[in-house]
């Protein structure tokens, strides 16, 4: 190796880690600001280390709503929503991007508008649709206003039309049905498409506030994000430290899962179709 | 034929007698209880919550969190018209006049007087009549003080006394002390002397300082041209012309915190904040702190802030006998002790304030007491739906651009006079 | 084409098909902006029964010059977003596009910020922007530069959010990208090699043409993404310093949570989505000529 290119490796893996330290380093603050006492955390400079570590501040932050619950309605509605965004988008998505139908441009262009529609716009009309129906607060009111998405039957539909008629005649011609077609063959091959839109949606719909709030009126299916916004008091300095190890119980669960499903994140992006 | 008759008779009686067993058999009666707090005060409120529910069996309230202030108001519109509304929340005064008139709000007079609740123990200028100018209209009472507070001055003592400098009681004497109090390192402004947030409440603190009022005496024509004027310039100047005064940051809350932070950590030396903070700061600050009232130009004067209780009209009786007895309870002398020691708001009941507990943590503490003090400078919003749209949509949002050099003083006031008359005309 | 299908059981399957996502799509989308258009001619603040304006919110908003910011302060933060995420998404994806530790430890890091959520970053980066103690003018003081009002400034607030945005999403199209690269043939690439080509060219004649279906991928999913921007704002600077970093979503949010102006929130709704379909409708057009797929089989 010369040592021009050396100097280039040694610049690049500079600049790499650089970026890597600047990405990493708010969350290591993060966690350091949730050990830390308020003394500590109003300090400047900053100290860079938390100590003595001040765990009772998890014990505050957990305390201090039903978080538990809280945990456990993050995981029911944010892949509730996925495994039905997924389902109908993949529905949906085969029928515009495979089938001849009259009125099928227009209902695509119809689901492209829809693209365009914040939940602040929706919220008031919604609100008053499931408030005459008696679902106001309940896990269907955070659910089904997102079961489709716009996007991921817009991604998906893109994903299908790069996929060669020919395989689909075969399947036809061996007699499977339709939505054999879409999840055993379709669906496989469309999983690098699939699976970058269902991170977007899981991160969205775990870290979603805004949506939850309005649609609830009590604890019992609010979400993880909620609990953490009761911990902080408009106007003071407020409890950073306690908010802080809140926001550690949002944020925790995402990167082991992340982790966990790294490897076969990784693998399916990867897939090479078949040639 | 009559056995039918009979035994439609018993069960028609079963039923509305056992309708009537819940409450017979001391099955509470619920109501539910909204509110915009996070943080400390949340729990406190929780906690009173609770020894409200397990001091008697009758009623039960549930209490829930709504978001900030603004997402609560939009969840109660939306809810009112599904019928799905909360029986009591709390909103701020400036709000009660617009929601007044729009219906919002169950007239509360019949429940004080059913009840038996002296109204004039309550520290009259925190109380809804003590708030308001009605220009002669006859207004009833909707509105029961919950967390009512004042914006008071906060200094550091040890800086000030490192200085020589006294605490000032007027505009011109806090300039010099903010000058005086403000260190500079090179380009590097080390500590403020002075800061606040440059915001609605403080502004009309300063206007009714100036000698100015809101609107003219009949309510009708906005007033304030001239000394808000005088009161924006007198920030414009501290901040632009003699660097003493920080403008912090961000708005709404986004201010307060970093005024409170700064303060905190000695990066200020003076401001002006809400009497609601004298518990967070006492408890956080490394240095002799002291409060004392806003300066005055031509005279002491400062607005009261905060919430008020109040209850839903389209509330069943059941669930507003039951909101009532809680506001009441939250009332009572006792609570109102408690409420105010432990989130710093001003204890609303006269009774509590000249009990002995309560006159015992005055001299204890004396940083409570400023707010109470200062009460008899306190001055009246006026009652019109036009007040909510006048702080937040004229006044707020224009009070930044002088302070950051966009607009001169004068252009901004002129039309923040157009904006407040035209929505008093009902444009 | 092979075997013909019938032409009336396509029509019943595709709209049994779509029929669950129309239905829903029709609730929950089209139904509230078809609402938002009718409310757009009234005045109402959810309290007081509705009065009938007739265009007056659409006349009194085209002229208004703080919604010119506000669609001014989108375009440039949606297009500041997209570009250097993109960008950097793809020069970070083009360096560690190999499977050594390092890289997935770096791909693991940066990806990290994606994850969280808006609000537990928009406080931090708060007090990292605070022009007094924050840490960006700590480490800048180091660099021998002033402090920067970085949120305060109302010239440079909405380039500082562009920047934390980035900052945040930059792993998105960092992982999209890689995947991209890494469905890219060898053999592309060992061929261009042998025929002496460079490493820009390569990356001009190979590389960015197969990326384009990744590259549009991600231009969409971010350009939407940044249009519907609102927690960002709503917690660093609420859309301050005076609307400097009011944006679409903030300002409807703003009409109609702050001021009760239900009816002008509305009339904002419907303009900009007449602006968004006219430019996805260009856009659709102009991308539909310059994609290369890669065919499967």
């Amino acid at each position: 190796m010369t040592s021009r290119n050396l100097l280039i490796r040694t610049l690049t893996i500079g600049f790499l880690a650089l970026v890597a330290l600047v990405e990493v380093f708010p969350y290591f603050w993060i966690a350091t600001t949730s050990l830390k006492d308020l003394a500590g955390v109003l300090q400047f400079p900053p100290s860079l280390l938390p100590l003595p570590p001040h765990w009772e501040n998890y014990v505050q932050a957990w305390q201090s709503g039903p978080f538990p619950r809280y945990l456990l309605n993050n995981v029911i509605t944010t892949f509730g929503i996925l495994i039905l965004q997924l389902f109908l988008g993949c529905l949906a998505a085969y029928a515009f991007s495979k089938l001849e139908f009259p009125g099928r441009d227009l209902c695509f262009f119809l689901v492209v508008a829809c693209l365009m529609v914040p939940p602040q716009i929706r919220f008031i009309p919604i609100y008053i649709m499931l408030a005459k129906v008696g679902l106001l607060n309940t896990y269907a009111a955070i659910i089904l206003p997102y079961a489709t998405s716009a996007l991921g039957t817009f991604l998906i539909r893109e994903a299908f039309n790069g996929i060669s008629d020919d395989i689909l005649d075969a399947a036809r011609i061996d007699g499977a049905n339709v939505l054999q077609i879409i999840f055993r063959i379709l669906v496989p091959i469309a999983m690098p498409t699939i699976i970058a839109f269902s991170l977007f949606s899981v991160v969205y719909h775990w870290n979603d506030y805004f949506w939850p709030l309005v649609m609830t009126t009590d604890e019992t299916v609010r979400t993880l994000p909620l609990g953490v916004a009761l911990l902080r008091e408009e106007g003071t300095g407020s409890r950073w430290h306690i908010i802080m190890a809140g926001n550690m119980f949002v944020v925790v669960p995402m990167i082991l899962t992340f982790l966990a499903a790294q490897r076969h994140i990784i693998r399916a992006f990867t897939f090479t179709s078949l040639k | 034929m009559r056995m039918q008759r009979i035994f439609i008779l018993v069960l028609t009686a079963l039923i509305g007698v056992g309708s009537a067993l819940p409450a017979l058999a001391g099955e509470p009666i619920t109501a539910t209880f909204w509110y915009s707090y996070g943080g400390k005060v949340r729990q406190v409120t929780e906690d009173m919550v609770k020894k409200f529910n397990s001091s008697q069996t009758k009623y039960r309230i549930d209490g829930s969190f709504q978001g900030d202030y603004f997402q609560a108001l939009a969840k109660i519109r939306a809810a009112i018209t599904t019928k799905t509304a909360p029986t009591i929340f709390h909103v701020i005064g400036e709000a009660m006049p617009d929601l007044w008139q729009g219906g919002m709000f169950e007239n509360l007079e019949p429940y004080v007087k059913s009840t038996g609740v002296k109204t004039e123990e309550f520290v009259q200028p925190l109380s809804q009549h003590g708030y308001f100018d009605y220009f002669g209209k006859s207004v009833p009472l909707f509105a029961i003080p919950f967390n009512r507070s004042m914006p008071v001055m906060y200094y550091n003592k040890d800086m000030l006394d490192a200085k020589g400098v006294k605490v000032p009681t007027s505009w011109d004497e806090l300039r010099d002390a903010a000058a005086k109090l403000t260190v500079r390192e090179g380009n590097d402004v080390k500590t403020w002397g002075f800061e606040v947030p440059v915001d609605w409440w403080f502004w009309h603190g300063l206007l009714y300082q100036a000698g100015g009022s809101l609107l003219s005496a009949d309510g009708k024509q906005a007033a304030f041209r001239q000394k808000g004027g005088e009161a924006l310039q007198y920030w414009v100047d501290m901040v632009n012309k003699h660097k003493i005064m920080k403008r912090p940051g961000g708005k709404d809350y986004n201010a307060w915190e970093v005024t409170n932070t700064d303060f905190i950590t000695q990066k200020a030396a003076m401001i002006f904040t809400s009497t609601a903070f004298v518990n967070y700061l006492t408890e956080n600050v490394k240095f002799k702190m002291g409060t004392a009232f806003l300066p005055k130009k031509e005279k002491f004067a400062a607005p009261t802030g905060g919430t008020f209780f109040v209850m839903i009209k389209d509330a069943t009786p059941a669930q507003k006998e039951a909101g009532w007895a809680f506001i009441k309870w939250m009332s009572e002398p006792a609570q109102a002790i408690s409420w105010s020691q432990n989130t710093g708001y001003i204890c609303t009941s006269e009774p509590a304030i000249k009990s002995a507990e309560m006159q015992k943590f005055y001299q204890d503490n004396p940083n409570y007491l400023v707010a109470y003090e200062q009460l008899k400078y306190a001055q009246r919003m006026p009652f019109t739906p036009a007040l909510i749209r006048i702080q937040r949509e004229v006044i707020q949002p224009n009070l930044e651009a002088p302070v950051i050099g966009l607009k001169t003083v004068d252009e901004t006031m002129a039309a923040a006079e157009k904006a407040a008359n035209d929505i008093l005309a009902g444009k | 084409m092979g075997h013909p299908r019938p032409m009336r059981r396509q029509t019943l399957l595709g709209y049994a098909l779509i029929l669950p996502s129309m239905a829903f799509f029709s609730a929950f989308y089209i139904y509230p902006v078809v609402y938002s258009f009718y409310l757009s001619f009234f005045t109402w603040d959810m309290l007081q029964p509705k009065r009938f304006i007739g265009l007056t919110n659409y006349r009194e908003l085209l002229v208004a010059a703080e919604f010119q910011e506000v669609l001014g302060n989108t375009l440039a933060y949606s297009l500041g977003v997209v570009v250097l995420a993109m960008g950097i998404g793809l020069a970070l994806a083009l360096l560690l596009n190999n499977r050594t530790a390092l890289s997935s430890l770096f791909q693991a890091c940066i990806f990290t910020s994606y994850i969280v959520s808006w609000v537990a970053v928009s406080l931090l980066w708060m007090w990292m922007l605070d022009p007094q103690y924050g840490l960006v003018n700590y480490v800048a003081g180091f660099l021998g530069v002033p402090p920067v009002d970085w949120l305060g400034n109302h010239r440079l607030a909405i380039w500082s959010l562009v920047g934390v945005t980035v900052w945040k999403v930059i792993g998105y199209p960092m992982i999209i990208f890689l995947a991209g690269l890494q469905n890219i043939s060898q053999d592309y690439y060992e061929a261009a090699s042998l025929d002496g080509a460079s490493a820009w060219q390569q990356f001009r004649y190979i590389t960015w043409p197969l990326l384009a279906p990744t590259t549009v991928f991600l231009f969409i999913t971010l350009t939407i993404a940044t249009f519907q921007g609102f927690d960002i704002v709503n917690i660093m600077t609420q859309g301050g310093p005076v609307h400097a970093t009011s944006i679409y979503v903030f300002y409807i949010y703003e009409q109609a949570f702050h001021y009760f102006r239900i009816g002008r929130a509305s009339a904002a709704v419907i303009i900009c989505f007449g602006l968004i379909l006219a430019l996805t409708y260009a856009q659709h057009r102009l991308f539909r000529r310059n994609v290369h797929y890669t065919q499967v089989g």
